[in-house]
């Protein structure tokens, strides 16, 4: 294979068999509206000046709170989604207890799931 | 050029002597002193890596080939009986040794800094070895009694590993539940063997695969394999001791543990084609390891959303992405067919989840190792994994920053990343057989994107901590092996056809084509 295969196999497109997928042209795509957006940027307010009061966040007059403080940590990410799905996460916490016996009752229970469905079939 | 010829012959044989000798060796060399050991544990895993690099070249382009240890014995009677272990070497279990080859590679390099400071390192590399020899058997043999000996191998190393922090009660009774429950799978393993050996009075897959009935005992067997594979590669509900053992384990070792679980996995898929084949009912089948791929999707995913442990969160991330390459071979075996002349094919749809479900072992191995590196370089430096008491760590710690980020949505599919095309392989292509399938595997990828978030906000995002002023930037050996995957993540996502095309797709065509892989055998590979 020469080089001009090798680079032509290495731009072409993935076919899924209903659609096609290339990275080297959606990055294309970004590089494009990148500059588009550097051009808008460019338009912008040019009287902007770092490290003022224009770049602190406004929280409605009072002191900011101190940033340490305000940092969310895991167990509070989330805790709309935990909450809704509340009885799917009891019964799943439930399950995951831990305990070396219900891991291998559990191996028993797919077994037998899987032979009944297995042993059923038609053929 | 013949030492060339003579090196590629017995290099199947190599691939398990060489980590297995120097395994026993280790030992010995390290009461000469620590740099002598650790210069030769990285030199044997170069060796290995380039004998896989030059064996998995030479199956590619010149087609798959046999290895025989043992000869035919002739008996006091005059009749002579084969005394032989077969391996089989063909473009899949290439594609899944170059997998377990590289990132054996890379758990050695991550290993020499990250467990610096730890003692019983000479046991740590002596299993480490035993573990790539046990991954490299188990994804090579032709013979069923021999895939439950490499089963062993791998899994008693793996257990041993769980549980090399023996000052953590955790890690003791991680590698305990590890050990326990492959111990169970290789009994139900070997009875499978049994009833093989006393139907058909062979051990060697190729003679089983060619005179299978798929009576009520071959489907017995069938159930057992099924059963034990999704166990070792954590498929739902059977997954419980994956975020224990990920999570007790090294970061090194987690990372080989995600090569061992997609051992496993080829073990199933090498069991439904390769072994029952047709003979199997495709419907049942397919449908039993489709119901196990979404379940470890949602229960994956939403249980990792919960988790506050970094490496437990990744575990169940594993979990969960172990779904999507059950559910696209699933779909894959729903289409298996034959030609007029008995050749196994997959139809249209088919192919293109298969090769999906092939294509992300691949992606996942990189993404999910990637992830628990990062994991383990956060651990090295903070002492902590739980999400709870990180946070800023970008200031201090950037290159790892970018490398989470990088994997994370890799992970989740984004693209221009790896796991994109192999997810929108698997996705469009699923849509054809059932859409409620895609759908499910969208959501469950939106929900992995929702995971990511958590760990990269709690553990990253922030402002600096006081607690953390002191840490810095894991050492070079370390970085270098996540960077190896970093540019494996971008190149594939980059170029994801060359890896189809040339990887891919002859690993799924020797997969499916039962009738090669019995000649193949039979005739010796001629």
């Amino acid at each position: 294979m020469d080089m001009e295969d090798f680079l032509k196999e290495l731009a072409s497109s993935l076919k899924s068999g209903f659609g096609f997928w290339n990275p080297l042209l959606i990055l294309l795509a970004f590089g494009v509206a990148l500059l588009i957006v550097y051009y808008f940027w460019r338009t912008g307010n040019q009287s902007y000046q770092r490290r003022t009061m224009q770049t602190q966040p406004f929280f409605s007059g009072n002191a900011l709170p101190d940033p340490v403080k305000g940092h969310v940590p895991a167990d509070n990410l989330f805790w709309g989604f935990k909450h809704a799905l509340r009885g799917y996460y009891q019964l799943a916490e439930r399950a995951h207890n831990g305990l070396l016996n219900d891991y291998a009752a559990w191996f028993v229970v797919v077994f037998a799931f899987i032979l009944i469905a297995i042993t059923m079939g038609g053929a | 050029m013949m030492y060339w010829d003579k090196f590629l012959t017995h290099a199947p044989a190599l691939l398990v002597a060489v980590p297995l000798f120097a395994a026993f060796l280790t030992p010995i060399l390290s009461k000469f002193g620590s740099r002598l050991r650790n210069g030769w544990i990285l030199i044997i895993a170069v060796v290995t890596e380039l004998m896989v690099i030059a064996l998995t070249y030479h199956v590619y382009v010149e087609g798959g080939m046999v290895y025989v240890f043992g000869d035919t014995v002739t008996l006091p009677s005059g009749s002579s009986v084969p005394v032989r272990i077969i391996f089989n070497v063909d473009a899949m279990s290439m594609f899944m040794v170059f997998i377990s080859g590289t990132l054996f590679l890379l758990g050695v390099l991550y290993s020499l800094s990250f467990i610096e400071d730890e003692s019983g390192k000479d046991k740590f590399f002596t299993l480490m070895l035993l573990l790539a020899a046990g991954m490299f058997g188990l994804e090579l043999t032709g013979d069923l009694f021999n895939l439950f000996v490499f089963f062993e191998i791998l899994s008693i190393a793996s257990a041993a590993l769980v549980a090399y922090r023996i000052d953590r009660a955790e890690s003791i009774e991680a590698g305990f539940k590890y050990m326990t429950l492959s111990v169970m799978a290789g009994l139900f393993l070997l009875f499978s063997v049994g009833i093989f050996y006393g139907q058909y009075d062979a051990l060697n897959i190729a003679t089983i695969a060619e005179k299978i009935e798929y009576n009520l005992l071959d489907k017995v067997a069938l159930v057992i394999l099924i059963t034990i594979f999704a166990m070792k590669c954590g498929s739902v509900p059977m997954h419980f001791w994956k975020p224990d053992a990920y999570g007790e384990a090294p970061a090194p070792i987690s990372l080989l543990l995600i090569a061992s679980g997609q051992a496993s996995l080829y073990a199933l898929f090498r069991v439904s084609f390769t072994l029952y084949g047709l003979s199997l009912d495709t419907e049942a089948v397919s449908w039993v390891i489709i119901f196990l791929g979404v379940a470890s999707m949602f229960v994956g995913v939403t249980m990792a959303l919960v988790q506050k442990d970094i490496k437990r969160f990744i575990a169940y991330l594993a979990i969960s992405q172990t779904g999507y390459m059950l559910m696209a071979v699933g779909v894959g075996i729903a289409s298996l067919q034959e030609t007029a002349t008995g050749v196994q094919f997959l139809n249209g749809y088919g192919y293109t989840a298969a090769k999906g479900g092939i294509f992300h072992i691949l992606n996942d191995a990189i993404t999910i190792g990637l992830l628990f590196l990062v994991a383990g370089a956060i651990y090295y430096r903070t002492g902590t994994t739980d999400l709870n008491k990180m946070g800023g760590l970008a200031h201090r710690m950037p290159l790892t920053s970018a490398f989470f980020l990088i994997g994370g949505l890799a992970l989740t599919g984004l693209p221009p990343f790896n796991s994109f095309s192999s997810k929108l392989l698997i996705f469009e292509s699923v849509y054809n057989y059932n859409p409620l399938l895609t759908i499910i595997g969208l959501v469950m990828s939106i929900l992995t994107l929702a995971a990511v978030v958590k760990i990269f906000h709690s553990a990253f995002l922030g402002p600096p901590m006081k607690r953390f002023r002191d840490v810095k930037e894991v050492p070079p050996a370390m970085l270098l092996a996540m960077s190896v995957l970093v540019i494996l993540i971008i190149g594939i996502g980059l170029f994801p056809n060359m890896v189809v095309d040339r990887f891919v797709e002859p690993a799924l065509d020797s997969l499916v084509d039962k009738l090669e892989y019995i000649r193949r055998i039979k005739t010796g590979g001629a």
